[in-house]
C-alpha cells in the first residue's frame, strides 16, 4: 500500500464511537453568527445592517478581492446586530447575528436544478466561487482559486482527499460512505473544471466500508487508492507524494507538480454548489470525544455556537477541553458562543488530556525522525526560548504545516508547534522590517 | 653551549627587531578619547544608545557621530563625564522613566492557558488567558527583558523600581501588548489603562479599567487629557501634573506618582554637580 515517505506518527484512531453513525441533520438554532472570515484571504464584506430582513441562502458578505470567499446566512430571519467576535483561531472579526425566524425561506434562485455536464469550466468556476465555497479539509482556501490554475501550469491530476488522518474524525468517512454519488459527483465537474486527465481519490486503509462504496460510485475512469494508515497522510504534500510520487518543492504550492487536491467535503459542497445553486451555508462534521455522552456525525448550519452543538450531543461536566478540529491540528477554544464556520471539521469535548510537562530539549531527536518536512521543531524551538537571534525563514519555518507530529511524540513535553508559531512571527516580522528598511533613502 | 646562547640569543634579537618594526610601520592611530570614554559609561550593553554596545557608542562619540548625552542609562552624571573627556558642554537631559500602562493586577482569567510561560508565547493563542484582551498577561517578559534589574513580578505582575529604570527601552520592546512607554520624569500622571472596550465591557472584566467617562476631560483645565475611542489619553505636552483628574477619575485608572517619587527621594529632582574627568 502507498504512503508518504518522511516522518509521519501514528496516534490511535479513536474512529469507534462515531465510525458507523448516519449523517443527521442539526436542527436550526435561534441564532447565528457568522463571521465575515471564516476563509484564508482577505474577510467578506459585510452587506447587511442591524434590522435587515434576510432569507436562507442570501448573500450577506461580498468576497474582497480574488483570495476571498462570499458569505451567505444559513438561515431566513432578522438581523439582530454586527459585532466584533472571535473565530475559533482567535481573532476578531465583523460578525452578523441572525435571529432565525424559522421559516426557511430560500433566497431567489436557490435550490435551483442545473446540469453540470452542460456547463463550461468558466460557469463552473463562477458557480463555485458565487457559492462561496472554501476549503472544507479545515483550511478554508477559496474553492474557486483552486479551481483556475494559472496558464503556465496545467494540471494533469486531480486528488480527493478522503484520507481524514485526524483521530476522532468520522465525517468524511461517512460523506463517503452516504453520499458517495455527490462526492464522485463533485470530483467529476472538479476534472471537467481544470481539464485534468487522471482523477485519484486517496482513503486510509481503516476505511474499508468507504472504500468499497466509493469504489462503487466512481465507475471506470476514476481511480480509488488505499492508503497506509499514518498521520498526517491527509497533509496536501505527503498525499501527492504518496498518490503520484511527486514532490511538491518548498515554498511551492500543487500547481507546480501540475496536481490539484481536494478534500471530499469539499466535493460535495462543490456538487451542491454547481448542479444545485446551494450556497455554503452548512457544514457536515463529528461530535466526539470522552466527554460527548451521545457522539454524533451532523450537518450543522453555518454561525450556531459550538455550546448548542455540544448541549445537543450531551456534555460530561468533568469536560476539560474543548475542541474545534481535529487533536492533533484542532484548537481548543474557551468561548461556547463561538460558531461553526466553514472549516470547523469537528468538535471534540475531552475529559483526560495529557500531562502538562515542558521540559528542557534532551536532544533525544525523535521529533525530528516523524517531522514530514525533515525536522525543524527542535532548533526553532531552543532558539526561540534563548532569546536567540536567529534568522528562521533561511530555516525554512514558513514551510512548517504544525501538523503537531513533533508535540505529540516530544518525550519532554515541549510545546514545539508553539514555538514554531513564534518563530514564524518572529520570521514576519523581520522580513516586514526589512522591506520597510529597503524602502526607506 | 655557546652556540646555542649564540642561537638563540641572535633569533631573540631578529625577533625582537622585526615586531620593533611591525609596530612602527603597522601603528594604528587611536584616539586615546575613546578608551576614556568607554571606560566611563556603564558597560551594560543594552544598545539604548542605538550602537553596538558601549565601544560602539564610545568610537562614535569620538568620531562625532553621536551625542555626549546619547546614554540613556548613564544619565546626566555620565553624559558629564563624557562631555569633559571631549571638552565640550552637555545639554540638558529630560530624564526618561518607564511607565506601565497597566494597573490589572486582579483582572481573571478567561481560561486555563497550558503552554509556553511566556507573554509572548501566550497573546499568539486568542489574545492571551486574561479577561482583558488589551492587560497585562503576567508572564513576566518585560523582568526577563530589563538588563538592570528594575521590573519584578509581584503577584504576577510588574512593578517598575524607578530608582534602577535607566529607561533604556528593553521592556517597551518586549511587552506584547505594548503595555509599557518611556516618559519624562516630569510627568507625574498617568493613566494606567490600555483597553478600548467600551465602558459596560471593560468594568466586567477589571475593576481600574478606563470606564471612558469623560470626567477627567471635563475637570481638566489645561485641554490636557481625552477619551478617544473608549479610552482616556493624555496629552503629555499640556499636562502639568497637577493630579485634579486623578481625584476625579470613579474608578483609579489614573495614577499620581508625585508620593512614591517623594517617598523614594527622587522627587523633587536634583542635579548632578558633575566631577572633573579621570
Amino acid at each position: 500500500m502507498k504512503t508518504f515517505k518522511k516522518g509521519g506518527v501514528h496516534p490511535p484512531d479513536m474512529k469507534e464511537r462515531t465510525r458507523d453513525i448516519p449523517i443527521a441533520d442539526f436542527p436550526a438554532p435561534e441564532s447565528v453568527s457568522i463571521p465575515m472570515a471564516q476563509h484564508f484571504g482577505s474577510p467578506a464584506i459585510c452587506i447587511v445592517g442591524a434590522g435587515d430582513k434576510v432569507l436562507k441562502g442570501q448573500l450577506i458578505g461580498k468576497a474582497d478581492g480574488r483570495m476571498s470567499a462570499n458569505v451567505h446566512s444559513s438561515v431566513s430571519g432578522k438581523v439582530l446586530r454586527i459585532e466584533e467576535k472571535f473565530t475559533p483561531q482567535g481573532k476578531p472579526c465583523k460578525t452578523v447575528v441572525i435571529e432565525n425566524d424559522r421559516e426557511n425561506r430560500w433566497a431567489e434562485g436557490v435550490p435551483c436544478t442545473r446540469d453540470w455536464q452542460k456547463m463550461s469550466p468558466e460557469e463552473i468556476v463562477a458557480a463555485v466561487t458565487d457559492a462561496g465555497v472554501v476549503g472544507m479539509g479545515g483550511a478554508a482556501f477559496p474553492a474557486g482559486v483552486k479551481l483556475t490554475p494559472p496558464h503556465d501550469k496545467p494540471v494533469d491530476t486531480a486528488i480527493l482527499n478522503g484520507v481524514e488522518c485526524e483521530p476522532y474524525l468520522t465525517i468524511d468517512h461517512r460523506l463517503m460512505v452516504e453520499r458517495a454519488g455527490e462526492v464522485i459527483g463533485g470530483l467529476s465537474i472538479i476534472v471537467k473544471a481544470v481539464g485534468a486527465k487522471r482523477a485519484v481519490v486517496g482513503i486510509e486503509s481503516n476505511k474499508p466500508e468507504a472504500y468499497e462504496s466509493m469504489c462503487k460510485a466512481a465507475g471506470g475512469k476514476i481511480e480509488i487508492e488505499m492508503l497506509d494508515v499514518k498521520y498526517p497522510q491527509g497533509a496536501e504534500k505527503q498525499l501527492i507524494n504518496a498518490l503520484t510520487g511527486r514532490e511538491v518543492p518548498p515554498g511551492k504550492l500543487p500547481f507546480d507538480v501540475g496536481v490539484v487536491v481536494h478534500n471530499v467535503g469539499t466535493a460535495w459542497a462543490i456538487f451542491n454548489a454547481v448542479t444545485k445553486c446551494m450556497p455554503l451555508i452548512e457544514r457536515p462534521l463529528t461530535v466526539s470525544g470522552d466527554a460527548i455522552e451521545r457522539p454524533a456525525n451532523l450537518i450543522v448550519p453555518i454561525g450556531t455556537p459550538v455550546g448548542s452543538v455540544i448541549e445537543h450531543c450531551g456534555l460530561d461536566p468533568k469536560v476539560k477541553k474543548i475542541l474545534s478540529g481535529g487533536p492533533m491540528m484542532g484548537v481548543a477554544i474557551a468561548d461556547s458562543a463561538i460558531p461553526v464556520v466553514k472549516g470547523t471539521s469537528g468538535i471534540l469535548a475531552l475529559k483526560k488530556i495529557p500531562r502538562d510537562i515542558s521540559g528542557p530539549c534532551i536532544r533525544c531527536g525523535r521529533c525530528i525522525q516523524v517531522c514530514p518536512l525533515g525536522g525543524i521543531a527542535s532548533e526553532m524551538a531552543r532558539a526561540i526560548e534563548a532569546g536567540a537571534l536567529v534568522d528562521y525563514e533561511h530555516l525554512h519555518v514558513f514551510d512548517c504545516m504544525e501538523c503537531g507530529a513533533c508535540s505529540f511524540v516530544c518525550p519532554a513535553g515541549r510545546n514545539l508547534v508553539q514555538y514554531v508559531r513564534q518563530a514564524k512571527e518572529e520570521a514576519a516580522y523581520r522580513r516586514e522590517l526589512h522591506r520597510k528598511q529597503q524602502k526607506k533613502p | 653551549m655557546l652556540p646555542a646562547i649564540i642561537i638563540l640569543g641572535s633569533l631573540g634579537l631578529l625577533f625582537g627587531a622585526g615586531l620593533y618594526i611591525a609596530s612602527r610601520v603597522f601603528h594604528v592611530n587611536i584616539d586615546p578619547r575613546i578608551e576614556r570614554v568607554e571606560s566611563a559609561l556603564p558597560g551594560a550593553n543594552c544598545g539604548a544608545c542605538g550602537l553596538a554596545g558601549c565601544g560602539g557608542f564610545a568610537r562614535a562619540i569620538v568620531h562625532g557621530s553621536a551625542d555626549v548625552t546619547g546614554c540613556i542609562p548613564g544619565g546626566e552624571s555620565i553624559a558629564h563625564l563624557i562631555a569633559d573627556i571631549m571638552g565640550v558642554k552637555a545639554k540638558e537631559i529630560d530624564k526618561h522613566v518607564a511607565v506601565l500602562h497597566c494597573g490589572g493586577r486582579d483582572v481573571a482569567n478567561r481560561f486555563e492557558y497550558v503552554g509556553i510561560r511566556t507573554c509572548n508565547a501566550a497573546t499568539l493563542f486568542q489574545g492571551g488567558p486574561k479577561a482583558c484582551l488589551y492587560g497585562c498577561i503576567g508572564f513576566g517578559d518585560c523582568a526577563i527583558a530589563c538588563p538592570f534589574g528594575a521590573i519584578t513580578m509581584v503577584d504576577d505582575f510588574p512593578v517598575v523600581d524607578e530608582t534602577k529604570c535607566t529607561s533604556c527601552g528593553k521592556c517597551v520592546d518586549a511587552c506584547p501588548k505594548d503595555l509599557y512607554d518611556l516618559r519624562s520624569f516630569k510627568k507625574l500622571v498617568h493613566v494606567a489603562c490600555r483597553s478600548h472596550d467600551t465602558g459596560k465591557v471593560t468594568r466586567s472584566v477589571c475593576k481600574v479599567g478606563c470606564i471612558a467617562c469623560k470626567k477627567c476631560e471635563i475637570v481638566c483645565q489645561f485641554d490636557a487629557i481625552h477619551v478617544e475611542d473608549n479610552l482616556a489619553v493624555m496629552d503629555y505636552e499640556k499636562c502639568t501634573s497637577c493630579g485634579k483628574c486623578v481625584a476625579e477619575c470613579p474608578t483609579n485608572t489614573i495614577l499620581n506618582f508625585r508620593e512614591e517619587r517623594k517617598a523614594k527621594g527622587l522627587w523633587p529632582v536634583k542635579t548632578v554637580a558633575h566631577s572633573s574627568p579621570l
